[in-house]
């Protein structure tokens, strides 16, 4: 909900060289931004560190379950938006989006995973 | 402001959700108490129409995330409601305080076995979030929850798959401003010690030092958050 991205200016990081004048404050603005949260206003720290350019750590290269970009995104049934992929929910109309494979042979639902219905025995594409 | 936006919600039905209270505000938009006709608590995250078309693109992400994860410890995307001037996300309500509101409103004093007990369960929280290819941008003391041992990270509003541009670093350095907190709520400062860094104030061994150093990145950081919960386990267990 960021309005710009500042990773590339180097500002996604907090000051490590604050103390108590900083942790013992609510921040600049109290309350304003409580229990809603992106609270952009304070997190924006020019982080300083010698560090802050150092190789990206091994784990940054492996990424899970991160919907691909050029992948079809579905025509909602209802008001025929496109919904992101991966989303369970038309983000125009809310209406819900089954995203839980089932078997195209005999309806049955199937876990996770799978290679084969557990009903019917129909190869799963 | 508030009174204003009270009068104009509080009450109020939208979608098969009636609001109880408003929660917060901040420059996206505002934040409801509900409940369903089943009497449901729910979170209403009403967008501002402005923010919401400005970021369209963006605001997709949140929605994508969190219809991706399951997990009690944290909270469920359960709709998304477009009618009447109300756009916003319906999300599952969580128990407990914030950290923000045990620190500052009910000026709780951390101890040493509880700051262990939130931290390591807050890095299970965020290990969940990074083996998901998530990076959650935001873990702040007002976007952590509280309840009898049980802790809650909320507000997905600026999590993004990680890739280059959002770094899991990123979740490190959230996460050592967090502790820093914890820490410094059994810190009675003076006035001479207010221009000292946390590292000369806070009476923490040298390895908590060097752990907490390098989640913010003042040495070089951990490879994955998997080494940052070892060490977390190995050096703050009471």
């Amino acid at each position: 909900m960021s309005s710009f991205s500042r990773s590339s200016r180097g500002r996604n990081y907090k000051s490590g060289n604050h103390g108590s004048s900083h942790y013992k404050k609510k921040g600049l603005f109290g309350d304003l931004f409580e229990g809603f949260g992106s609270g952009s206003g304070r997190r924006n720290h020019n982080n300083q560190n010698v560090y802050e350019t150092q190789n990206l750590p091994r784990n940054q290269q492996a990424v899970t379950n991160q919907p691909i970009n050029n992948q079809n995104t579905i025509v909602c049934s209802s008001c025929n938006s496109q919904i992101p992929t991966g989303s369970k929910f038309c983000l125009q109309c809310g209406q819900k989006v089954n995203i839980s494979p089932f078997c195209t042979n005999c309806g049955e639902k199937l876990p996770p995973g799978a290679k084969f219905c557990l009903s019917c025995g129909t190869k799963v594409n | 402001m508030f009174a204003k936006i009270k009068t104009k919600y509080v009450g109020k039905k939208i979608s098969s959700y009636t609001i109880d209270t408003l929660i917060g505000q901040g420059r996206y938009g505002i934040c409801f108490l509900a409940h369903s006709d089943d009497n449901q608590k729910v979170v209403l995250k009403k967008f501002k129409t402005k923010m919401f078309i400005k970021n369209a693109k963006k605001n997709e992400f949140e929605a994508v995330i969190l219809s991706q994860l399951q997990d009690k410890r944290i909270p469920q995307l359960l709709g998304v409601i477009n009618e009447k001037g109300f756009y916003g996300f319906v999300l599952e309500f969580k128990y407990g305080l914030t950290i923000k509101e045990l620190l500052f409103k009910k000026h709780h004093k951390f101890s040493d076995k509880e700051i262990y007990e939130i931290g390591s369960k807050l890095i299970g929280i965020i290990k969940y979030l990074h083996h998901n290819g998530v990076v959650h941008r935001d873990i702040r003391i007002p976007n952590v929850l509280y309840d009898h041992g049980d802790v809650t990270l909320v507000d997905f509003g600026l999590a993004r798959w990680s890739n280059n541009q959002y770094p899991f670093d990123m979740d490190y350095s959230y996460l050592g401003d967090f502790l820093l907190y914890l820490f410094y709520s059994t810190f009675e400062s003076t006035k001479r010690s207010k221009k000292k860094p946390w590292y000369v104030e806070l009476d923490l061994t040298d390895d908590q030092k060097q752990f907490l150093k390098k989640l913010l990145r003042l040495e070089p950081t951990y490879d994955s958050i998997d080494d940052v919960e070892a060490i977390f386990l190995k050096l703050f267990k009471c």
